[in-house]
Protein backbone atom coordinates (compact mmCIF):
# COMPACT_ATOMS: atom_id res chain seq x y z
CA UNK A 1 0.00 0.00 0.00
CA UNK A 2 1.82 2.67 -1.33
CA UNK A 3 1.00 6.59 -1.61
CA UNK A 4 1.78 9.46 -3.63
CA UNK A 5 4.38 11.87 -2.29
CA UNK A 6 2.08 14.93 -3.24
CA UNK A 7 -0.56 12.94 -1.09
CA UNK A 8 1.48 12.23 1.94
CA UNK A 9 2.11 15.94 1.76
CA UNK A 10 -1.28 17.07 2.20
CA UNK A 11 -1.81 13.99 4.57
CA UNK A 12 1.07 15.01 7.22
CA UNK A 13 -0.10 18.49 6.70
CA UNK A 14 -3.73 17.91 7.75
CA UNK A 15 -2.41 16.09 10.38
CA UNK A 16 -0.56 18.94 11.68
CA UNK A 17 -3.72 20.95 11.70
CA UNK A 18 -5.19 19.10 14.69
CA UNK A 19 -1.90 18.60 15.99
CA UNK A 20 -0.36 22.27 16.08
CA UNK A 21 -3.71 23.61 18.02
CA UNK A 22 -2.50 21.10 21.08
CA UNK A 23 0.97 21.96 20.45
CA UNK A 24 0.72 26.09 19.86
CA UNK A 25 -2.29 26.88 22.59
CA UNK A 26 -2.16 23.92 24.96
CA UNK A 27 -0.57 25.34 27.38
CA UNK A 28 -2.49 27.40 30.54
CA UNK A 29 -5.49 26.07 30.84
CA UNK A 30 -5.20 22.83 32.69
CA UNK A 31 -6.26 23.17 35.73
CA UNK A 32 -5.18 20.12 37.22
CA UNK A 33 -1.38 21.15 37.09
CA UNK A 34 -0.58 22.66 40.43
CA UNK A 35 3.05 23.74 40.66
CA UNK A 36 3.43 25.30 36.76
CA UNK A 37 6.75 24.73 35.71
CA UNK A 38 8.79 27.86 35.36
CA UNK A 39 11.96 26.93 33.31
CA UNK A 40 14.20 29.26 31.36
CA UNK A 41 13.92 29.72 27.34
CA UNK A 42 17.06 28.16 25.76
CA UNK A 43 16.15 28.58 22.02
CA UNK A 44 16.34 31.54 20.41
CA UNK A 45 14.95 29.51 16.75
CA UNK A 46 11.59 28.18 17.06
CA UNK A 47 10.25 24.97 15.44
CA UNK A 48 8.70 25.63 12.49
CA UNK A 49 6.70 23.73 10.11
CA UNK A 50 6.14 25.53 6.16
CA UNK A 51 3.99 23.98 3.68
CA UNK A 52 4.03 25.24 -0.06
CA UNK A 53 2.28 24.72 -3.45
CA UNK A 54 4.23 26.26 -6.90
CA UNK A 55 2.49 25.82 -9.89
CA UNK A 56 3.48 27.23 -13.80
CA UNK A 57 1.07 27.16 -16.63
CA UNK A 58 1.26 25.08 -19.95
CA UNK A 59 3.63 25.58 -22.53
CA UNK A 60 5.64 25.18 -25.48
CA UNK A 61 8.83 23.61 -25.35
CA UNK A 62 12.03 24.15 -27.85
CA UNK A 63 14.71 21.95 -27.44
CA UNK A 64 17.69 20.06 -29.75
CA UNK A 65 15.67 16.98 -30.98
CA UNK A 66 12.49 17.86 -32.73
CA UNK A 67 11.10 14.21 -32.41
CA UNK A 68 11.20 14.08 -28.82
CA UNK A 69 10.16 17.44 -28.31
CA UNK A 70 6.94 16.70 -30.40
CA UNK A 71 6.60 13.17 -28.39
CA UNK A 72 6.62 15.12 -24.86
CA UNK A 73 4.41 17.73 -26.10
CA UNK A 74 3.52 20.66 -23.98
CA UNK A 75 4.95 21.09 -20.16
CA UNK A 76 4.32 22.45 -17.07
CA UNK A 77 5.28 21.80 -13.77
CA UNK A 78 4.22 21.86 -10.47
CA UNK A 79 5.72 21.17 -7.12
CA UNK A 80 4.67 20.92 -3.25
CA UNK A 81 6.85 20.74 -0.67
CA UNK A 82 6.54 20.31 3.17
CA UNK A 83 9.69 21.00 5.46
CA UNK A 84 10.27 21.46 9.22
CA UNK A 85 13.30 22.34 11.42
CA UNK A 86 13.22 21.86 15.14
CA UNK A 87 16.66 22.76 17.23
CA UNK A 88 18.04 20.09 19.13
CA UNK A 89 20.67 22.11 21.48
CA UNK A 90 21.57 25.85 22.04
CA UNK A 91 24.04 26.88 23.79
CA UNK A 92 24.80 30.84 25.10
CA UNK A 93 27.68 31.78 27.24
CA UNK A 94 29.27 35.31 27.49
CA UNK A 95 32.91 35.12 25.74
CA UNK A 96 35.25 38.24 24.92
CA UNK A 97 38.29 39.99 26.87
CA UNK A 98 35.52 41.93 28.83
CA UNK A 99 32.88 39.22 28.83
CA UNK A 100 30.11 41.40 27.18
CA UNK A 101 29.43 39.18 23.61
CA UNK A 102 26.41 36.80 23.77
CA UNK A 103 27.97 33.90 21.62
CA UNK A 104 25.44 31.19 20.85
CA UNK A 105 25.61 28.11 19.33
CA UNK A 106 22.69 26.22 17.85
CA UNK A 107 21.76 22.92 16.72
CA UNK A 108 19.07 21.94 14.44
CA UNK A 109 17.32 18.97 13.12
CA UNK A 110 15.71 19.71 9.71
CA UNK A 111 13.29 17.24 7.89
CA UNK A 112 11.55 18.22 4.07
CA UNK A 113 9.43 16.28 2.03
CA UNK A 114 9.07 17.24 -1.96
CA UNK A 115 6.92 16.48 -4.47
CA UNK A 116 8.07 17.69 -8.23
CA UNK A 117 5.69 17.07 -10.94
CA UNK A 118 6.44 17.55 -14.35
CA UNK A 119 3.87 17.00 -16.71
CA UNK A 120 4.20 16.73 -20.25
CA UNK A 121 0.78 16.18 -22.87
CA UNK A 122 2.62 14.34 -24.71
CA UNK A 123 3.01 11.50 -22.01
CA UNK A 124 0.57 8.53 -21.18
CA UNK A 125 1.85 7.91 -17.74
CA UNK A 126 3.46 11.05 -16.17
CA UNK A 127 6.92 10.79 -14.19
CA UNK A 128 5.92 11.70 -10.31
CA UNK A 129 9.35 12.99 -8.44
CA UNK A 130 9.86 13.15 -4.92
CA UNK A 131 12.71 14.09 -2.36
CA UNK A 132 12.69 13.15 0.93
CA UNK A 133 15.59 13.98 3.31
CA UNK A 134 16.80 14.94 6.84
CA UNK A 135 19.89 16.97 8.00
CA UNK A 136 21.37 18.92 10.59
CA UNK A 137 22.74 22.43 10.81
CA UNK A 138 24.69 24.19 12.87
CA UNK A 139 25.06 27.89 13.49
CA UNK A 140 27.45 30.13 15.71
CA UNK A 141 27.21 33.24 16.63
CA UNK A 142 30.31 34.99 18.03
CA UNK A 143 31.87 38.45 18.70
CA UNK A 144 28.69 40.39 18.22
CA UNK A 145 29.24 40.58 14.35
CA UNK A 146 30.11 36.57 12.94
CA UNK A 147 27.98 33.67 12.25
CA UNK A 148 29.03 30.15 10.91
CA UNK A 149 26.42 28.12 9.17
CA UNK A 150 26.76 24.90 8.04
CA UNK A 151 24.22 22.18 6.72
CA UNK A 152 24.30 18.64 5.87
CA UNK A 153 21.04 17.39 4.30
CA UNK A 154 21.04 13.77 2.93
CA UNK A 155 18.16 13.03 0.68
CA UNK A 156 16.87 10.32 -1.38
CA UNK A 157 15.30 10.73 -4.57
CA UNK A 158 12.91 8.86 -7.04
CA UNK A 159 10.42 8.78 -9.66
CA UNK A 160 7.23 7.00 -8.46
CA UNK A 161 6.91 5.64 -12.38
CA UNK A 162 9.05 2.87 -11.49
CA UNK A 163 10.37 3.39 -7.33
CA UNK A 164 12.74 0.29 -7.28
CA UNK A 165 15.17 1.41 -9.83
CA UNK A 166 15.13 5.37 -9.20
CA UNK A 167 15.80 5.19 -5.55
CA UNK A 168 19.25 7.20 -5.18
CA UNK A 169 20.68 8.69 -2.36
CA UNK A 170 22.27 11.74 -2.40
CA UNK A 171 24.40 14.76 -0.66
CA UNK A 172 23.79 18.49 -0.35
CA UNK A 173 25.76 20.37 2.11
CA UNK A 174 26.07 24.82 2.35
CA UNK A 175 28.85 26.74 4.51
CA UNK A 176 28.10 30.09 5.11
CA UNK A 177 30.04 32.61 6.68
CA UNK A 178 28.15 35.68 7.59
CA UNK A 179 29.40 39.44 8.42
CA UNK A 180 27.28 41.55 9.91
CA UNK A 181 29.00 44.52 9.78
CA UNK A 182 25.82 47.00 10.47
CA UNK A 183 22.37 46.25 11.19
CA UNK A 184 21.81 47.58 8.10
CA UNK A 185 24.53 45.76 6.10
CA UNK A 186 25.66 42.41 5.80
CA UNK A 187 27.49 40.07 3.77
CA UNK A 188 27.93 36.33 3.02
CA UNK A 189 30.15 33.58 1.56
CA UNK A 190 30.61 30.60 1.42
CA UNK A 191 30.39 27.49 -0.42
CA UNK A 192 27.59 24.77 -1.51
CA UNK A 193 26.79 21.52 -2.79
CA UNK A 194 23.53 21.45 -4.47
CA UNK A 195 21.08 20.32 -7.25
CA UNK A 196 19.10 23.38 -7.39
CA UNK A 197 20.28 24.27 -11.27
CA UNK A 198 19.29 21.13 -12.58
CA UNK A 199 22.47 19.00 -11.76
CA UNK A 200 25.16 18.81 -9.08
CA UNK A 201 27.21 21.45 -8.74
CA UNK A 202 29.44 22.34 -6.34
CA UNK A 203 29.75 26.47 -6.10
CA UNK A 204 30.50 29.23 -4.10
CA UNK A 205 28.08 31.44 -2.74
CA UNK A 206 27.63 35.18 -1.99
CA UNK A 207 25.17 37.57 -0.45
CA UNK A 208 24.76 40.82 0.57
CA UNK A 209 21.67 42.79 2.78
CA UNK A 210 21.26 46.33 2.80
CA UNK A 211 18.64 47.67 5.04
CA UNK A 212 17.39 46.02 8.44
CA UNK A 213 15.92 43.00 8.43
CA UNK A 214 12.76 44.36 11.10
CA UNK A 215 12.95 47.86 8.90
CA UNK A 216 10.59 49.00 6.02
CA UNK A 217 12.86 48.39 3.48
CA UNK A 218 15.79 45.70 2.73
CA UNK A 219 17.49 44.68 -0.53
CA UNK A 220 19.08 41.02 -0.59
CA UNK A 221 21.25 39.71 -3.43
CA UNK A 222 21.89 35.68 -2.38
CA UNK A 223 23.78 34.30 -5.48
CA UNK A 224 22.65 31.56 -6.49
CA UNK A 225 19.28 31.53 -4.11
CA UNK A 226 17.20 34.96 -4.93
CA UNK A 227 17.59 38.74 -5.56
CA UNK A 228 14.69 40.54 -3.68
CA UNK A 229 13.60 44.10 -2.27
CA UNK A 230 11.21 43.96 0.67
CA UNK A 231 8.84 46.79 1.96
CA UNK A 232 7.13 46.10 5.25
CA UNK A 233 4.80 49.11 5.56
CA UNK A 234 3.49 47.35 8.26
CA UNK A 235 4.55 44.74 11.04
CA UNK A 236 1.82 42.35 9.73
CA UNK A 237 2.44 42.88 6.00
CA UNK A 238 5.51 42.89 3.64
CA UNK A 239 5.86 43.20 0.03
CA UNK A 240 8.65 41.22 -1.62
CA UNK A 241 10.09 41.66 -5.67
CA UNK A 242 12.10 38.91 -6.06
CA UNK A 243 13.84 36.61 -8.47
CA UNK A 244 14.95 33.10 -7.53
CA UNK A 245 15.83 30.03 -8.92
CA UNK A 246 14.22 26.48 -8.42
CA UNK A 247 15.40 23.26 -10.04
CA UNK A 248 16.56 19.47 -9.19
CA UNK A 249 17.47 16.53 -10.25
CA UNK A 250 16.20 13.24 -10.42
CA UNK A 251 16.54 9.47 -11.65
CA UNK A 252 13.40 8.89 -13.85
CA UNK A 253 12.56 5.54 -15.10
CA UNK A 254 12.71 4.97 -18.80
CA UNK A 255 9.87 3.16 -18.99
CA UNK A 256 8.16 5.22 -21.68
CA UNK A 257 11.47 5.13 -23.90
CA UNK A 258 12.56 8.89 -23.62
CA UNK A 259 16.11 7.57 -24.21
CA UNK A 260 16.35 5.50 -27.42
CA UNK A 261 18.89 3.14 -25.48
CA UNK A 262 18.92 0.31 -23.08
CA UNK A 263 18.44 2.14 -20.16
CA UNK A 264 15.87 1.66 -18.07
CA UNK A 265 17.00 4.21 -15.73
CA UNK A 266 17.32 8.12 -17.60
CA UNK A 267 18.81 11.17 -15.21
CA UNK A 268 15.96 14.29 -15.62
CA UNK A 269 17.06 17.68 -14.45
CA UNK A 270 14.88 21.07 -14.58
CA UNK A 271 15.48 24.48 -13.64
CA UNK A 272 13.75 27.84 -14.05
CA UNK A 273 13.92 31.56 -12.27
CA UNK A 274 10.73 32.60 -11.05
CA UNK A 275 10.29 36.40 -10.96
CA UNK A 276 7.24 38.03 -9.13
CA UNK A 277 5.60 39.92 -6.48
CA UNK A 278 5.04 38.26 -3.41
CA UNK A 279 2.87 39.31 -0.02
CA UNK A 280 3.44 37.95 3.50
CA UNK A 281 1.15 38.21 5.83
CA UNK A 282 2.07 37.55 9.78
CA UNK A 283 -1.16 37.94 11.79
CA UNK A 284 1.43 36.59 14.73
CA UNK A 285 4.50 35.20 16.04
CA UNK A 286 3.04 31.86 15.33
CA UNK A 287 1.81 31.82 12.18
CA UNK A 288 2.67 33.65 8.63
CA UNK A 289 1.73 32.62 5.26
CA UNK A 290 2.53 34.39 1.78
CA UNK A 291 0.91 34.70 -1.76
CA UNK A 292 3.01 34.89 -5.23
CA UNK A 293 2.55 35.11 -8.96
CA UNK A 294 4.88 36.23 -11.44
CA UNK A 295 7.09 35.20 -14.68
CA UNK A 296 8.74 31.73 -14.80
CA UNK A 297 12.07 32.54 -16.98
CA UNK A 298 14.78 31.20 -18.40
CA UNK A 299 13.27 27.10 -18.33
CA UNK A 300 15.63 24.59 -18.93
CA UNK A 301 14.78 20.33 -18.65
CA UNK A 302 17.63 18.44 -19.49
CA UNK A 303 17.65 14.61 -20.10
CA UNK A 304 21.01 13.03 -19.63
CA UNK A 305 21.86 9.00 -19.78
CA UNK A 306 25.14 7.89 -17.27
CA UNK A 307 25.28 4.67 -19.74
CA UNK A 308 25.35 6.84 -22.92
CA UNK A 309 27.69 9.30 -21.25
CA UNK A 310 30.49 6.06 -20.01
CA UNK A 311 30.31 4.43 -22.81
CA UNK A 312 31.50 8.13 -25.21
CA UNK A 313 33.89 8.98 -22.44
CA UNK A 314 31.36 12.09 -21.82
CA UNK A 315 30.60 13.77 -18.46
CA UNK A 316 28.14 11.81 -16.46
CA UNK A 317 25.76 14.66 -16.80
CA UNK A 318 26.09 15.56 -20.31
CA UNK A 319 22.42 15.98 -21.42
CA UNK A 320 21.66 14.09 -24.65
CA UNK A 321 17.95 16.58 -24.94
CA UNK A 322 17.93 20.40 -23.71
CA UNK A 323 14.92 21.70 -23.85
CA UNK A 324 13.50 24.89 -23.45
CA UNK A 325 10.51 25.31 -22.19
CA UNK A 326 8.39 28.88 -23.15
CA UNK A 327 8.24 31.72 -20.52
CA UNK A 328 5.07 31.24 -18.14
CA UNK A 329 2.69 32.72 -15.59
CA UNK A 330 3.16 30.80 -11.93
CA UNK A 331 1.51 30.89 -8.38
CA UNK A 332 2.83 30.08 -4.98
CA UNK A 333 1.55 29.96 -1.97
CA UNK A 334 2.80 28.66 1.78
CA UNK A 335 2.21 28.72 4.83
CA UNK A 336 4.81 28.59 7.96
CA UNK A 337 3.62 27.68 11.79
CA UNK A 338 6.19 28.36 14.62
CA UNK A 339 5.82 26.70 18.03
CA UNK A 340 7.14 26.85 21.20
CA UNK A 341 8.86 29.73 23.00
CA UNK A 342 11.92 31.46 22.31
CA UNK A 343 14.41 33.49 23.94
CA UNK A 344 14.02 37.25 23.48
CA UNK A 345 15.86 38.96 20.51
CA UNK A 346 14.22 42.19 19.82
CA UNK A 347 16.72 44.19 19.08
CA UNK A 348 19.36 41.61 18.48
CA UNK A 349 20.30 42.04 14.77
CA UNK A 350 22.85 39.42 14.71
CA UNK A 351 20.22 36.90 15.70
CA UNK A 352 17.95 38.39 12.99
CA UNK A 353 20.55 37.50 10.30
CA UNK A 354 20.62 33.95 11.98
CA UNK A 355 16.89 33.86 11.69
CA UNK A 356 17.14 35.17 8.06
CA UNK A 357 19.95 32.92 7.28
CA UNK A 358 17.92 29.70 8.43
CA UNK A 359 15.22 30.91 6.08
CA UNK A 360 17.23 31.05 3.21
CA UNK A 361 18.89 27.90 3.62
CA UNK A 362 14.78 26.24 3.25
CA UNK A 363 15.11 22.12 4.74
CA UNK A 364 16.12 20.31 1.46
CA UNK A 365 17.94 22.98 -0.13
CA UNK A 366 14.68 23.81 -2.32
CA UNK A 367 14.78 27.57 -2.19
CA UNK A 368 11.15 27.84 -1.05
CA UNK A 369 11.85 30.71 1.55
CA UNK A 370 9.34 30.64 3.90
CA UNK A 371 9.87 34.00 4.95
CA UNK A 372 11.54 35.84 7.88
CA UNK A 373 8.42 35.88 10.22
CA UNK A 374 10.03 35.10 13.10
CA UNK A 375 11.86 38.33 12.94
CA UNK A 376 9.85 41.26 14.73
CA UNK A 377 8.99 43.89 12.74
CA UNK A 378 9.90 47.26 14.19
CA UNK A 379 7.80 49.31 16.11
CA UNK A 380 7.56 53.13 15.99
CA UNK A 381 4.07 53.76 16.34
CA UNK A 382 1.68 53.55 18.84
CA UNK A 383 -0.65 52.50 17.06
CA UNK A 384 1.25 49.19 16.45
CA UNK A 385 0.26 48.32 19.97
CA UNK A 386 -3.51 47.98 19.76
CA UNK A 387 -4.88 45.36 21.34
CA UNK A 388 -2.00 45.22 23.97
CA UNK A 389 -3.93 44.55 27.09
CA UNK A 390 -3.06 44.85 31.09
CA UNK A 391 -1.63 41.20 31.38
CA UNK A 392 0.45 41.36 29.00
CA UNK A 393 2.39 44.18 30.92
CA UNK A 394 1.26 43.20 34.26
CA UNK A 395 4.45 41.82 36.01
CA UNK A 396 6.70 45.31 34.67
CA UNK A 397 4.34 47.50 36.87
CA UNK A 398 5.16 48.64 40.21
CA UNK A 399 2.60 50.32 42.62
CA UNK A 400 4.89 52.96 43.24
CA UNK A 401 4.00 53.41 39.19
CA UNK A 402 0.61 54.19 39.55
CA UNK A 403 0.94 57.19 41.69
CA UNK B 1 -9.29 21.81 -7.94
CA UNK B 2 -8.79 19.47 -5.12
CA UNK B 3 -5.11 21.40 -4.60
CA UNK B 4 -6.82 24.71 -4.27
CA UNK B 5 -9.48 23.47 -1.38
CA UNK B 6 -6.59 21.88 0.07
CA UNK B 7 -4.69 24.53 0.17
CA UNK B 8 -7.65 27.07 1.27
CA UNK B 9 -8.41 24.90 3.83
CA UNK B 10 -5.21 24.82 5.10
CA UNK B 11 -4.57 28.63 4.78
CA UNK B 12 -7.76 29.91 6.43
CA UNK B 13 -8.51 26.64 8.58
CA UNK B 14 -5.96 28.10 11.08
CA UNK B 15 -8.22 31.59 11.19
CA UNK B 16 -10.89 30.97 13.93
CA UNK B 17 -7.95 29.68 16.20
CA UNK B 18 -5.92 32.56 16.63
CA UNK B 19 -9.02 34.66 17.28
CA UNK B 20 -9.10 32.72 20.33
CA UNK B 21 -7.06 34.46 23.40
CA UNK B 22 -5.23 31.40 25.57
CA UNK B 23 -6.70 31.36 28.82
CA UNK B 24 -4.82 32.24 32.08
CA UNK B 25 -2.62 34.82 33.12
CA UNK B 26 -0.45 34.39 30.44
CA UNK B 27 0.22 37.12 27.64
CA UNK B 28 -0.38 36.73 24.22
CA UNK B 29 2.67 36.01 22.46
CA UNK B 30 1.32 38.62 20.06
CA UNK B 31 0.95 40.90 22.80
CA UNK B 32 3.95 40.27 24.76
CA UNK B 33 6.22 40.51 21.23
CA UNK B 34 4.83 43.85 20.70
CA UNK B 35 5.81 45.26 23.90
CA UNK B 36 9.36 44.07 23.56
CA UNK B 37 9.54 45.45 20.01
CA UNK B 38 8.13 48.96 21.46
CA UNK B 39 10.53 48.41 24.50
CA UNK B 40 13.48 48.47 21.52
CA UNK B 41 12.06 51.37 19.73
CA UNK B 42 11.65 53.45 23.38
CA UNK B 43 14.72 52.92 24.32
CA UNK B 44 16.87 52.85 21.66
CA UNK B 45 15.45 56.22 21.12
CA UNK B 46 15.70 57.26 24.94
CA UNK B 47 19.63 56.71 24.57
CA UNK B 48 20.55 57.34 21.52
CA UNK B 49 22.05 54.34 21.24
CA UNK B 50 24.54 54.15 18.45
CA UNK B 51 24.89 50.50 16.34
CA UNK B 52 27.66 49.70 17.83
CA UNK B 53 26.48 50.30 20.96
CA UNK B 54 22.93 48.64 20.19
CA UNK B 55 24.65 45.57 18.91
CA UNK B 56 26.29 44.68 22.10
CA UNK B 57 23.83 46.08 24.68
CA UNK B 58 20.76 44.36 22.73
CA UNK B 59 21.64 40.57 22.87
CA UNK B 60 22.87 41.43 26.89
CA UNK B 61 20.15 43.11 27.90
CA UNK B 62 17.74 40.64 26.20
CA UNK B 63 19.78 38.06 27.99
CA UNK B 64 19.26 39.07 31.38
CA UNK B 65 15.66 40.07 30.77
CA UNK B 66 15.40 36.48 29.96
CA UNK B 67 16.71 35.40 33.39
CA UNK B 68 14.26 38.19 35.18
CA UNK B 69 11.12 36.41 33.74
CA UNK B 70 12.12 33.15 35.25
CA UNK B 71 12.96 34.59 38.60
CA UNK B 72 9.59 37.02 37.94
CA UNK B 73 7.17 34.27 36.99
CA UNK B 74 8.01 31.72 39.80
CA UNK B 75 7.58 35.14 42.15
CA UNK B 76 4.03 35.40 40.72
CA UNK B 77 3.18 31.77 40.77
CA UNK B 78 4.30 31.83 44.64
CA UNK B 79 1.80 34.35 45.19
CA UNK B 80 -0.48 32.73 43.39
CA UNK B 81 0.14 30.25 45.86
CA UNK B 82 0.07 31.97 48.73
CA UNK B 83 -3.44 33.82 47.49
CA UNK B 84 -5.35 30.18 46.61
CA UNK B 85 -3.92 28.72 49.94
CA UNK B 86 -3.68 31.20 52.68
CA UNK B 87 -6.36 28.80 55.02
CA UNK B 88 -4.99 25.47 53.75
CA UNK B 89 -1.16 25.51 53.59
CA UNK B 90 0.37 24.62 56.31
CA UNK B 91 2.18 28.18 58.78
CA UNK B 92 5.45 25.96 57.41
CA UNK B 93 4.27 25.61 53.77
CA UNK B 94 3.40 29.74 54.30
CA UNK B 95 6.98 30.90 55.68
CA UNK B 96 8.77 28.75 53.22
CA UNK B 97 6.83 30.43 50.43
CA UNK B 98 7.74 33.78 52.40
CA UNK B 99 11.35 32.92 52.81
CA UNK B 100 11.57 31.88 49.26
CA UNK B 101 9.60 35.64 48.20
CA UNK B 102 12.40 37.07 49.82
CA UNK B 103 15.50 35.05 47.72
CA UNK B 104 13.69 35.48 44.77
CA UNK B 105 13.84 39.35 44.85
CA UNK B 106 17.53 39.09 45.88
CA UNK B 107 18.16 36.93 42.49
CA UNK B 108 16.13 39.36 40.89
CA UNK B 109 18.34 42.15 42.43
CA UNK B 110 21.82 39.95 41.87
CA UNK B 111 20.73 39.63 38.06
CA UNK B 112 20.47 43.09 37.44
CA UNK B 113 23.50 44.24 38.85
CA UNK B 114 25.37 41.29 37.19
CA UNK B 115 24.20 43.10 34.18
CA UNK B 116 25.04 46.26 35.46
CA UNK B 117 28.50 45.46 35.46
CA UNK B 118 28.50 44.13 32.02
CA UNK B 119 26.47 47.21 30.37
CA UNK B 120 29.17 49.58 32.30
CA UNK B 121 31.64 47.98 29.62
CA UNK B 122 29.33 48.75 26.74
CA UNK B 123 27.57 52.25 27.89
CA UNK B 124 28.91 55.12 28.37
CA UNK B 125 27.92 56.84 31.95
CA UNK B 126 25.35 58.58 30.97
CA UNK B 127 23.49 56.56 28.64
CA UNK B 128 23.97 53.89 31.52
CA UNK B 129 22.23 56.13 33.85
CA UNK B 130 19.60 57.24 31.42
CA UNK B 131 18.59 53.06 30.67
CA UNK B 132 17.23 52.76 33.97
CA UNK B 133 15.18 56.27 33.58
CA UNK B 134 13.79 55.09 30.39
CA UNK B 135 12.70 51.61 31.33
CA UNK B 136 10.81 53.28 33.96
CA UNK B 137 9.43 56.04 30.98
CA UNK B 138 8.37 52.46 29.21
CA UNK B 139 6.45 51.49 31.89
CA UNK B 140 4.41 54.48 32.50
CA UNK B 141 4.22 55.06 28.93
CA UNK B 142 2.64 51.50 28.95
CA UNK B 143 0.23 52.39 31.78
CA UNK B 144 -0.83 55.45 29.88
CA UNK B 145 -1.91 53.75 26.72
CA UNK B 146 -3.81 51.23 28.52
CA UNK B 147 -5.92 54.13 30.39
CA UNK B 148 -6.39 55.88 27.55
CA UNK B 149 -7.73 52.63 25.61
CA UNK B 150 -10.08 52.23 28.36
CA UNK B 151 -11.29 55.82 28.40
CA UNK B 152 -11.78 54.88 24.66
CA UNK B 153 -13.30 51.84 24.84
CA UNK B 154 -15.67 53.42 27.89
CA UNK B 155 -16.59 56.31 25.63
CA UNK B 156 -17.57 54.45 22.66
CA UNK B 157 -19.81 52.27 24.30
CA UNK B 158 -23.52 52.91 23.40
CA UNK B 159 -25.40 53.85 26.31
CA UNK B 160 -27.19 51.50 28.09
Amino acid sequence: MSMRPGKLIYAVTICWMFLLPAFAFGTGADSLRKEPRIREVRNYIRPALSFSLFATGQREISGNMPGLTNRLGQYKFRQSSLSFYTPLYTRTRFAGADSTNVNTFHLLFTLNALSDQPQFTGLEKQHRLYKVGIGLRAIWTFNSQFIMFADVSPFATGDKYDEQSTKRLRLGATVVFNYMISPKFSFRVGVTKNFLLGNKFIMPMFGIRIGKLDGKCYFQLQFPRHTSLTIQPTPKFSINIYSRSYGGLYNISNGDSLYAGMDSVIQFGHFGVANGVRFDFRPGPNFNFFITGGLAMRNHIWLYSYDYNRANNLNPLAPFYKGRPDGTLFLQAGLTFRFGKAKRSAGNYLMYDVFDLNNTMDPGDNNNNPGNGDITPEMQRKRDMEKVQYKDVEDLVDETDLY
Amino acid sequence: MKHVYILLLVLFGWIPLFAQTPAGNTPTPSGAERVQALKVAFITKALNLTPDEAQKFWPVYNEYSDKRDVVRKQLQANRQKVKDGSETLSPEELLRLADEEMTLRQQDLDLQKEMHEKLKKILPAKKLALLYVAEEDFKKELLKMLKEDNTNKKGTEPPK
